[in-house]
C-alpha cells in the first residue's frame, strides 16, 4: 500500500475517533441504538464468562454498581496521592497493590464503613459535592478509613522488594562498553 | 497509542474516558474486580482465564491489549492479533487484518435483570479503535472477529458486514469490516 493510500485511512480512522470525543455527535448519534443492552462480546473464548454474568441476581447487581460508583471515587485521588508520594519507578507496582487492596476492603466494608459509603454515593447522586480540593480531601480521609493498618504495611513491603528487584537487576546486568571505532 | 473519549452514563451524562494501552494496574483490576463476579455466581475459577489471554500481549509482539478507562478503573478490554489473521472477504488476494480474540465491556457495562448499564459507548469506541490500529498497520481498516450470540446484534448495528456461522468457531458468526471508507 502506498504511502498516500495509508495517510488518507488514517485520516478517515482519526476522524471516527475524533467523533467519539465530540458530545455534539455522539449525542446524534446515541450509543444505544447501537449497543442495545451492552452485549458486545466477542471471541470463541469468552462463553463462561458472558454465561456467568446471565447468572447475577438483582441483588449481585446493585452491590457491583454500588462498588464500581465508589471505586470511581476514590481510585482517581487514591492515584493522585501515590502520585504525590515521588515512589519513582515503583509507583505502578505500589499503585496496583493499593487498588487491590481497596478492592478487598471494600468487599468486605464493617458496618460503619457501609453506613459512610452509603451517604457517600447518596450525596455524589444529589449532586452534593464540595469544591474541590475539599472534596479530594475528604475522600482521601475515606481512604485512610477502609485502608487498615496492615494494608499499608502489605504496600510498603511491595514498594520495598520493588526498589530492591530493580537496585538488583542492575547492578547484575552486563555493562556493554562501547566498541572502538577505527 | 492513547484517544480521549466521552462515555455516556446510563443516565445519559457525559464522562471523559481514554482508549490505549492496557497496563499492569488494568489487568489486575479485570483479575480482581471484574473476577469477582465469577465468586458471587458460584462459577468454578477453572473458567476464568483473561490472565492468560492477556498476557499474551506482553509475551508476544503479534498480540495487542487495550482498554476503555473511565476514572482509573478499565471499563472494556479488547486483545487483538496482528500477523496471522488475513482477510475471508477477499479470497484472491487475502490481505492481512487484525484480528479481535476477545473483546468485552466490564461486567457493569451492559443491561442485567432491569438495570442500565453503568456505562455505554465502550463496545463501540474499542471497534473504532481497532479500526484505527487497523489502518495504521497498513491494513486500510480490515478488522475481523467471531461474536458471541448474543452480541450479534451490536455487529449488525455497527454494521459490520455479516459472513454467516464458522464451524471451526463453534459456529459463532464471522463478521469482517473491509477498507475503511468515507
Amino acid at each position: 500500500m502506498n504511502n498516500q493510500r495509508r495517510a488518507e485511512q488514517l485520516q478517515i480512522a482519526d476522524e471516527r475517533m475524533r467523533q467519539l470525543n465530540d458530545i455534539g455527535w455522539l449525542r446524534q448519534h446515541p450509543a444505544t441504538d447501537i449497543e442495545g443492552d451492552g452485549w458486545v462480546e466477542a471471541g470463541n473464548g469468552l462463553q463462561s464468562y458472558v454465561a456467568s454474568l446471565k447468572q447475577l441476581s438483582a441483588q449481585d447487581v446493585s452491590k457491583m454498581k454500588e462498588q464500581v460508583r465508589l471505586l470511581s471515587l476514590l481510585l482517581p485521588v487514591l492515584r493522585d496521592w501515590l502520585v504525590s508520594w515521588e515512589l519513582g519507578a515503583s509507583f505502578e507496582a505500589v499503585y496496583i497493590e493499593a487498588q487491590k487492596l481497596l478492592f478487598y476492603q471494600i468487599q468486605q466494608a464493617t458496618a460503619a464503613q457501609a453506613s459512610w459509603i452509603e451517604e457517600l454515593l447518596s450525596d455524589r447522586k444529589q449532586g452534593a459535592q464540595a469544591a474541590y480540593p475539599q472534596a479530594q480531601l475528604q475522600l482521601r480521609e475515606r481512604l485512610t478509613e477502609i485502608l487498615t493498618q496492615e494494608n499499608w504495611q502489605a504496600v510498603a513491603k511491595v514498594a520495598a522488594q520493588d526498589m530492591e528487584k530493580r537496585v538488583l537487576q542492575r547492578a547484575q546486568a552486563p555493562i556493554e562498553l562501547p566498541t572502538a571505532v577505527d | 497509542m492513547q484517544f480521549p473519549i466521552q462515555v455516556e452514563t446510563g443516565a445519559g451524562a457525559f464522562v471523559p474516558g481514554l482508549i490505549g494501552a492496557m497496563t499492569s494496574a488494568h489487568l489486575t483490576q479485570i483479575e480482581t474486580i471484574w473476577r469477582a463476579i465469577l465468586q458471587v455466581t458460584g462459577q468454578p475459577d477453572t473458567d476464568w482465564n483473561w490472565d492468560y489471554k492477556l498476557r499474551l500481549a506482553t509475551d508476544e509482539a503479534r498480540f495487542e491489549a487495550y482498554v476503555v478507562e473511565v476514572d482509573e478503573l478499565a471499563q472494556g478490554v479488547m486483545l487483538i492479533e496482528t500477523q496471522w489473521h488475513r482477510s475471508q472477504l477477499e479470497a484472491t488476494t487475502r490481505p492481512r487484518l487484525v484480528y479481535i480474540e476477545y473483546l468485552s465491556t466490564a461486567p457493569w457495562n451492559r443491561r442485567l435483570i432491569e438495570d442500565p448499564p453503568y456505562f455505554v459507548g465502550v463496545g463501540r469506541a474499542m471497534m473504532a479503535f481497532a479500526r484505527r490500529r487497523s489502518a495504521d498497520l497498513g491494513y486500510e481498516g480490515r478488522v475481523g472477529l467471531h461474536a458471541l450470540p448474543t452480541a450479534e446484534g451490536f455487529y449488525h448495528r455497527l454494521p459490520m458486514p455479516d459472513y454467516g456461522a464458522d464451524p471451526d468457531q463453534d459456529g459463532l458468526v464471522y463478521f469482517e469490516y473491509g477498507q475503511l471508507q468515507r
